[in-house]
């Protein structure tokens, strides 16, 4: 069979069109010759298509179990179940790349489409869409001459080697796609800061055409890193959501400055300042997430995450990250000064949503910083004395931690304050309710649970704080105190988009703040050795062992151990944990049995052991750690929401409901300032 | 408030960096004198690591050393030319087998190294790297350069 050849083929024939697509584009944008523009838009489109066609013809060699193929022998295994088969294609270098790109190329076709729609600000789509050409042949490039997937064996292998069996699941199945998602889609942030550069504007219009793309990609990254942590949750088998291992770092930096990003495009597009920080951050969002992929590959860190790999690549990786990263930065540092055009002359008040979130900006960059500083300090260190060290979750709990309460303080005022000028009388009425709850609650939650440590108020207490700024929000929306009965359900009704989508990622962050300070103060755990039979008590209910007993799988065996809970009013669940051997991969994985409630899991692990000895079983309690998966589900929800256009939907048109809003409603005391921007 | 000059709002905004910046530096070098955690090998650890300090053993899981012990599992982490015996309560990763690369954290206690952690890693084939460079500094190493 020959697939295999043509998927290669339609790679390289991908190659040539990708470089045409960069040069047309970057002609026509300069000259603004259709016919050039429109050629550049319909080799994106066939470059995705071409892309798709070799990834389709990847994925069956996969399914086919192909071991003819180089990659499926090395990865694959023909007992493997289908959806495994499937997510083997991503599970290893060469197919993560080609994913990269079928995704990269994926958003270069939406960004034609979009392109091709486009009467104003032709050209800066047409420049963004060239640097992103550049970024696709300098990755199919990277595939064809490195990490060529297409290659084939000489001899056949009788079957394949099967795919690493922690990676057969379906929750690492559906990670990889979403985080580089993410990360790719920041790509096209990043292709806007770099022709913002090349143009030397980076004005209102300009956020407008970024802001969608970028938020699609934050979405998607929050979701990405969610699903990596709730895997590694339940499939690594020790209750532990976040690590603060190097690679999990690396995908929380660009994370932390897209968030950044999405904010100061805001300032942008609603008063037109901030052009050269929100450029800057496009260009780091992009180039951490170059290296957040990529340092899984470089083995330079220790993480539970690496690859097997090859120096020559990453030396390649290395090159292609600093040209991408270096070479826009070389423009920033010429360009910068010429992106502000046409700004506002009166400058914000110290007491203003601007100066709110260029905290904001600061506050996330120099967390990310912190976070950079953590993970390369055992690297600096060993350079310079020697020393092999690990920075851990301790280091980052007492550095990432404060700053990010500081965060939170500041986060449910800084929607209050109006854009130029806020007045104290404005926001008062709403941020002295707001302070009364929280220490309301505050004092609810220390009379319920006495033990409660300072750290556990205070982050319980931040999550609160953050719930009542929202509802304050909501409250302002629905039009304050004076209206909020008369026409309060009809003004939430038509509220802009991007504002309820605020909100929404903010109760995301408050929600995910109570989730962190349940399972990080109020979790506990259980070692035993049970015969059948044997009972053990773990917070409020009753845990029995009932049977363990071998059981098969399509390509593994495994022990299960079931543990009957009863709860106080005799209610029983069954939970069963397994030991899985493969032999295929002479390895084995351990299945916590998980019982998920909305006030947090029961975990249970079983240890192996035998009927001499007893069996080992761990019993965890998780209070609140869904809180933590659903927070970060609003907060992706929030972002998608904010992608809807800006302005009030259901009042459009009416100008009296318009009029009638502005008084109590603190954000949009200086209206004329933002109106001309909005639509 | 309303009347600052540029200037002062500049002056403003130039503080609020210089303080977030110094509170990060204080935070992280606090932390980093608190929270670091070094790594030493079976031929160090007894030299290097202090009382009562946390610290992480890293080396191969040496063969048929894995004993089950009344309070949890014991194992042997070699260098090739020194042993260290471990205790370790939990319940080891699925990863963990005789004969590979191991990090564990814990403490000394006499010559035996309590663990309270053993690191898991994703693949089998996969060497943590600490493990290769001091294998390779003891001359033992197997593995390609």
């Amino acid at each position: 069979m020959h697939l295999t050849e043509i998927g290669h083929f339609a790679l390289a024939l991908a190659l040539a069109l990708a470089i045409i697509q960069s040069i047309m584009l970057f002609l026509g944008a300069r000259s603004g010759d259709q016919a050039t523009i429109k050629l550049g838009w319909l080799s994106a489109h066939l470059t995705f298509i071409l892309v798709a066609a070799s990834f389709v013809i990847l994925t069956i060699a996969f399914v086919q179990s192909d071991f003819s193929v180089a990659l499926v022998a090395a990865h694959s295994h023909s007992l493997k179940p289908l959806l495994y088969k499937i997510s083997g294609v991503w599970g290893n270098h060469e197919g993560s790349l080609l994913l990269w790109v079928l995704i990269l190329t994926l958003f270069g076709a939406l960004m034609a489409s979009r392109l091709k729609r486009l009467t104003d600000g032709q050209s800066t789509m047409s420049y963004a869409l060239s640097v992103q050409g550049m970024i696709v042949i300098a990755f199919i490039g990277l595939i064809l001459f490195t990490s060529n997937p297409f290659m084939r064996l000489t001899s056949l292998p009788d079957d394949g080697n099967g795919l690493n069996p922690i990676l057969q699941d379906p929750g690492l199945a559906f990670h990889p796609p979403m985080l580089y998602l993410g990360y790719v889609g920041l790509s096209v942030g990043f292709a806007f800061a770099v022709a913002a550069l090349i143009e030397g504007r980076a004005d209102a219009n300009w956020a407008k055409l970024a802001r969608r793309w970028v938020l699609v990609a934050w979405s998607a990254l929050t979701a990405g890193i969610a699903l990596g942590s709730w895997w590694a949750y339940y499939e690594l088998g020790w209750g532990g959501w976040w690590f603060w291992d190097p690679v999990e770092n690396a995908s929380l930096m660009p994370w932390l400055v897209a968030t950044a990003l999405i904010h100061s495009l805001n300032v942008v597009e609603k008063r037109n300042l901030f052009h050269s920080w929100t450029v800057l951050m496009a260009i780091l969002a992009f180039g951490l997430s170059l290296i957040g992929t990529f340092i899984v590959r470089s083995g330079l860190l220790t993480s539970v995450h690496a690859f097997t790999n090859d120096p020559a690549r990453g030396l390649v990786i290395l090159v292609i990250i600093l040209i991408a990263v270096g070479v826009p930065l070389l423009l920033f540092g010429w360009r910068a000064g010429t992106l502000a055009r046409d700004t506002d002359i009166s400058s914000p008040a110290l007491l203003s949503r601007e100066t709110a979130l260029q905290a904001n900006n600061l506050l996330l960059v120099v967390i990310s910083a912190t976070v950079l500083v953590g993970t390369l300090y055992p690297l600096i260190i060993e350079a310079v004395n020697g020393a092999r060290i690990s920075v851990g979750p301790p280091f980052f709990e007492a550095s990432v931690g404060p700053l990010l309460g500081l965060m939170l303080v500041f986060m449910p005022v800084a929607p209050l304050l109006a854009w130029r000028q806020a007045r104290g009388k404005t926001i008062t009425p709403y941020v002295i309710p707001m302070l009364f709850v929280t220490v309301m609650a505050g004092v609810i939650i220390f009379l319920l649970i006495h033990d409660i440590s300072i750290f556990a108020m205070a982050t319980l207490g931040l999550g609160i704080w953050v719930i009542t700024g929202v509802l304050a929000d909501i409250g302002a929306i629905m039009g304050g105190r004076n209206k909020i009965f008369h026409s309060g359900f009809k003004r939430l009704m038509g509220a802009s988009l991007p504002r309820l989508g605020m909100n929404v990622a903010h109760l995301g962050v408050a929600v995910f703040t109570i989730g962190i300070a349940g399972v990080s103060f109020f979790d506990s755990e259980t070692i035993t050795r049970m015969q059948i039979g044997d009972s053990q008590i773990s917070g409020n209910n009753t845990f029995t062992l009932a049977k363990v007993e071998p059981i098969a799988g399509p390509n593994y065996t495994a022990t299960a151990a079931t543990v009957i809970m009863t709860d106080k009013n005799d209610n029983r669940t069954k939970l069963t944990s397994e030991i899985r051997r493969f032999p295929v991969a002479r390895s084995q994985t351990t299945e916590a049995a998980i019982k998920s409630g909305f006030l947090g899991d029961v975990y249970v692990v079983y240890g192996g052991g035998t009927a001499a000895d007893g069996f080992v079983i761990r019993i965890y309690q998780k209070p609140l750690i869904t809180w933590i998966w659903g927070g970060a589900g609003l907060m992706m929800l929030g972002g998608l929401l904010a992608m809807g256009s800006r302005g009030s939907r259901g009042s459009r048109g009416s100008g009296g409901s318009h009029r009638s809003e502005q008084h109590s409603d603190p954000q949009r005391n200086n209206e004329p300032a933002n109106r001309p921007m909005e639509g | 408030m309303r009347d600052l000059s540029p200037k002062a709002k500049r002056g403003i905004a130039i503080l609020m960096v210089i303080s977030a910046l110094g509170l990060a530096a204080m935070l992280v070098l606090n932390a980093l004198r608190d929270h670091v955690v070094f790594f030493y090998g079976p031929s160090d650890i007894l030299d290097k690591a202090g009382k009562g300090q946390i610290v992480r053993l890293g080396g191969l899981v040496a063969e048929n050393s894995i004993t089950s012990l009344p309070d949890g599992v014991g194992f042997t982490i070699t260098d090739g030319n020194n042993a260290i015996d471990v205790v370790y309560a939990g319940v080891l990763p699925d990863l963990f087998r005789e004969g590979q690369g191991v990090v564990t954290e814990g403490m000394l206690e006499a010559d035996i190294f309590r663990a309270n952690t053993v690191l898991a890693k994703h693949d089998e084939t996969y060497m943590p790297a600490e493990v290769a460079d001091m294998l390779k500094d003891q001359g033992v190493w197997k593995g390609q350069e």
